[in-house]
């Protein structure tokens, strides 16, 4: 067809062009900075995550991805590392006295709140001392528990008392649950919750611009940042002008926005889509292992007779081949857990490798010897015409990564090995946090997030799940007392190794399943995503950069 | 009994009284049929389709494409989808089929209610009913699942009761043109009584056009509860209602069409079945003059 042929008379297809042309500019976000391979300044980017902040204040905040978000506007006094250890932020050094009891911070004296107020010693006490008064009602007050007294000598200095030593105390302070926000604003205690209010300021790369809820919020460079840790790799402002965080709970839908170019970042990757994701060209990158491990938390209490058995729940922890489902289900994405403890965490016990799982013969002489010896019709052990049969709940909220599918598989197998009967329900939080606290509950499949073991097992479990019966698995609760306050190395890896091998192997309280882990994927432009080493979330956007696709 | 019709006036829109409308067999119902005898078998006896256990996993066999050992493939976790499929006829199918029966006493009851009682009686119900049909019948059925939490008699209620008001104003119309017919007026004159009047004239007139709408309404019935179970409000897992196949399906999608594909063409055929069956039966009922 020749060029005069086409129909001149009509506009209006011209007019649609360029409105597409137009549409499509718009929502290509991923703008190129430098466009070459070294990092370079400018441009802005869409980053899709699974949930919305639950509140924008760090002492608020309630979930671990919060935290993700949250990194960009606070930072802390201490910045922890890959490997567990802690280096200067917005403390340039410390000391600690010898009985460990005493720590003493020398704080920057060049940085600045996004309002334009000075960072001071005052303030860091200030913001302190408000998480750890009770009657404010922060998450986070137990992170403080054991300081009894901080004082600011000068405006430099802040000097942090404790009752006794606290091997946690660094690994709190590094966390955005204790990170530093304008003292001015803290007195709206959970109205700080909202960003739209301006009361929020922190010392942070970047500040919210705006915030749309159930949508999005864009947030724009701090141009003023001077202070990042030394390990971030650079100094100075981050190098995005503004990154935009979008609220996208689909998984699917998360995945198809990265692979259709709507947005150039995503957290939350489903294991089935990574191989998808990587032959189009797209980066994906599995987190560090350094939370705690997602299992069957199984309640040893009386109330949840038989299962105050020890031999049963050791049978029932031996008794399905965990390797063989976790391969099928994440397709080599996800690994097997071992223990409590994750496997990156500077505390994790490898003696426990091998040392349980898979042993169908000896859980079903464990079963024979509980006198769990005859069948019923369907093919299931019981004992004086009771069936033994396991109740699993777990609330349909919290339900995600195929961990259905997975307990699905453990269910088979318990079955067809053993005779043992896994009752599979997901019910409401409400139902399942009831019977949390009346000591009714028999299994709950938990992941506790990036935690200090230590306090963990003194918080969640003694002082939650174990709260209302009469058991409580000891040995674990005395080793993390010492482990708490232990004041060198040896000493605390003995006590948390001891944690591990109560929970899991002597008490199977705790039956590990698999690592949990945040995942990120990104387009083949942007680089410089990683993971925040304090929580193990996705880290802020300050290093984060466009360059050549 | 075909000499009735001949005595009626015709309707333009309806075919002519033929042959042709009247018999039953036509290729589609033939198709139809053969469907729901394969579905009855599979709710009634699945041992006999498939020698399979639904549940039993195998881990080696994960996602396999569909072949002579699997027909359907397999899962994620190596359970034979054939037999999932199977098995899952027997919550499907029985689900639905017992939210028409909830939706069919319950409509039936209204629809008597409102027809034979007083005025007021008749306002109040009538009008519910029409509220409840203009709220989509899907939605209704989701908020009663939810409110009533997940599970297989839950979900068969949440639907009955949620498709109830179609049966009930049907009800309530036929009640009507029954209630001043002379053979009612009649018994009423003979002093029966009201129940033995409902009895014995008004509910054998209601029931033919009662049924056929039954016989369709299993097919949209069985299209909400697969829908709600998608959803997560159908039977506890590791049932598989082929709602829930679906949901479990779509997130391997990219990597094993099959898990989306036949659950998803079990259900369509299923409905398709009740529907083509339901349709020709009303054709040929109403050829035959038996409303």
């Amino acid at each position: 067809m020749s060029l005069r042929s086409l129909p001149l008379r009509r506009p209006v297809p011209i007019v649609a062009l360029t409105a597409t042309a137009l549409l499509l500019a718009a929502c290509s976000g991923g703008e190129t900075g430098s466009g070459g391979d070294t990092p370079g300044t400018g441009g802005s980017l869409t980053w899709a995550i699974a949930s919305e902040p639950s509140c924008f204040a760090p002492a608020f905040h309630q979930l671990v991805s919060d935290r993700a978000v949250l990194r960009n506007l606070v930072d802390s006094l201490v910045h922890q590392e890959q490997d567990g250890s802690f280096t200067p932020w917005l403390a340039s050094g410390w000391t600690v006295s010898d009985d460990g009891t005493t720590y003493t911070f020398d704080l920057r004296d060049d940085v600045t709140f996004s309002d334009g107020a000075a960072l001071d010693a005052a303030a860091v006490q200030a913001n302190y001392d408000y998480v750890r008064d009770a009657s404010h009602g922060s998450t986070y007050a137990t992170l403080l528990s054991s300081v009894t007294d901080i004082t600011a000598p000068d405006d430099h200095t802040l000097v942090l008392q404790l009752s006794a030593p606290d091997t946690s105390l660094l690994d709190s302070l590094s966390s955005v649950a204790l990170g530093i926000v304008d003292p001015a604003g803290l007195e709206l205690g959970d109205g700080l919750c909202d960003p739209t209010t301006g009361d929020l300021s922190g010392t942070g790369p970047f500040t919210v611009a705006d915030y749309s809820r159930g949508d999005h919020v864009e947030l724009v460079r701090n141009d003023d940042y001077d202070w990042a840790p030394e390990s971030a790799g650079h100094s100075g402002p981050a190098y995005l002008d503004s990154v935009t965080y979008s609220f996208q709970s689909d998984d699917a839908g998360r995945v198809g926005a990265l692979q259709s170019g709507q947005v150039q970042v995503i957290s939350g990757v489903p294991a089935l889509q990574v191989a998808g994701l990587e032959s189009a060209g797209l980066t994906y990158q599995n987190g560090p292992r350094t939370a705690s491990t997602f299992g069957f938390v199984v309640n040893a209490d009386p109330a949840n007779a038989p299962w105050d058995d020890v031999r049963l729940r050791q049978a029932v922890r031996d008794g399905f081949d965990l390797d063989a489902i976790v391969q099928a289900v994440y397709a080599g994405q996800v690994d097997r857990a071992w223990s409590w403890v994750g496997q990156d965490s500077a505390g994790y016990d490898a003696d426990l490798e091998g040392a349980w799982g898979d042993d169908v013969d000896a859980a079903n002489a464990l079963l024979d010897e509980a006198g769990w010896t005859e069948r019923d019709a369907d093919g299931y052990r019981t004992r004086d015409g009771e069936r033994l049969s396991l109740a699993v709940t777990y609330d349909a909220d919290s339900v995600r990564d195929q961990r259905d599918t997975l307990i699905e598989a453990v269910q088979d197998q318990l079955k067809t090995n053993l005779g043992v009967e896994l009752a599979f329900s997901t019910p409401t939080w409400t139902e399942v946090s009831a019977s949390i606290a009346d000591g009714s509950w028999s299994v709950y499949p938990a992941t506790f997030g990036k935690t200090d073991y230590a306090n963990s097992v003194l918080g969640t479990w003694a002082g939650y799940f174990y709260a209302a019966g009469s058991y409580q698995p000891t040995a674990a609760v005395e080793a993390a007392t010492t482990a708490l306050t232990a004041t060198d190395h040896a000493a605390y890896t003995t006590a948390i190794d001891a944690v591990q091998t109560d929970l899991v192997l002597d008490e199977a309280v705790f039956i590990p399943l698999t690592e949990s882990t945040f995942q990120v994927a990104t387009a083949a432009e942007v680089h410089g995503a990683g993971f925040d080493p304090s929580s193990g979330t996705p880290d802020s956007a300050y290093g984060v950069w466009l360059g050549r696709s | 009994m075909t000499s009735i019709t001949s005595g009626r006036a015709v309707d333009p829109r309806a075919r002519p009284a033929s042959a042709r409308g009247r018999r039953w067999w036509t290729p589609g119902t033939v198709i139809a049929a053969g469907v729901l005898t394969l579905v009855a078998a599979a709710v009634l006896a699945p041992g006999l389709l498939t020698g399979a256990d639904p549940q039993a996993t195998d881990p080696s066999a994960s996602l396999q494409a569909p072949g002579a050992a699997h027909w359907f493939g397999t899962d994620q976790l190596g359970r034979d989808l054939f037999a999932r499929v199977v098995y899952g006829a027997r919550y499907s199918v029985t689900i639905a089929v017992l939210a028409v029966l909830i939706a069919v006493v319950l409509g039936a009851l209204l629809g008597l209610i409102a027809g034979l009682g007083r005025t007021w009686v008749d306002d109040v119900v009538a009008r519910v009913l029409d509220l409840m049909s203009a709220f989509p019948s899907v939605l209704l059925a989701l908020v009663l699942a939810t409110l009533l939490g997940p599970g297989t008699v839950t979900l068969a209620v949440a639907v009955g009761v949620a498709s109830a008001p179609g049966f009930g104003r049907l009800v309530r119309r036929q009640t009507m043109a029954v209630r001043h017919a002379d053979f009612v007026r009649a018994a009423v004159t003979f002093g029966r009584s009201q129940g033995r009047i409902v009895a014995e004239h008004v509910l054998p007139h209601v029931l033919t056009s009662v049924l056929l709408l039954a016989a369709i309404e299993v097919g949209t019935a069985l299209l909400t509860v697969s829908g709600l179970s998608f959803v997560g409000l159908g039977p506890e897992r590791p049932a598989p209602e082929w709602g829930a196949l679906l949901s479990e399906g779509r997130e391997v999608l990219t990597l094993a069409w099959w898990q989306t594909v036949f659950p998803g063409a079990a259900t369509v055929a299923t409905i398709l079945a009740f529907t083509v069956l339901g349709r020709r039966l009303q054709r040929v009922v109403s050829a035959r003059g038996l409303t």
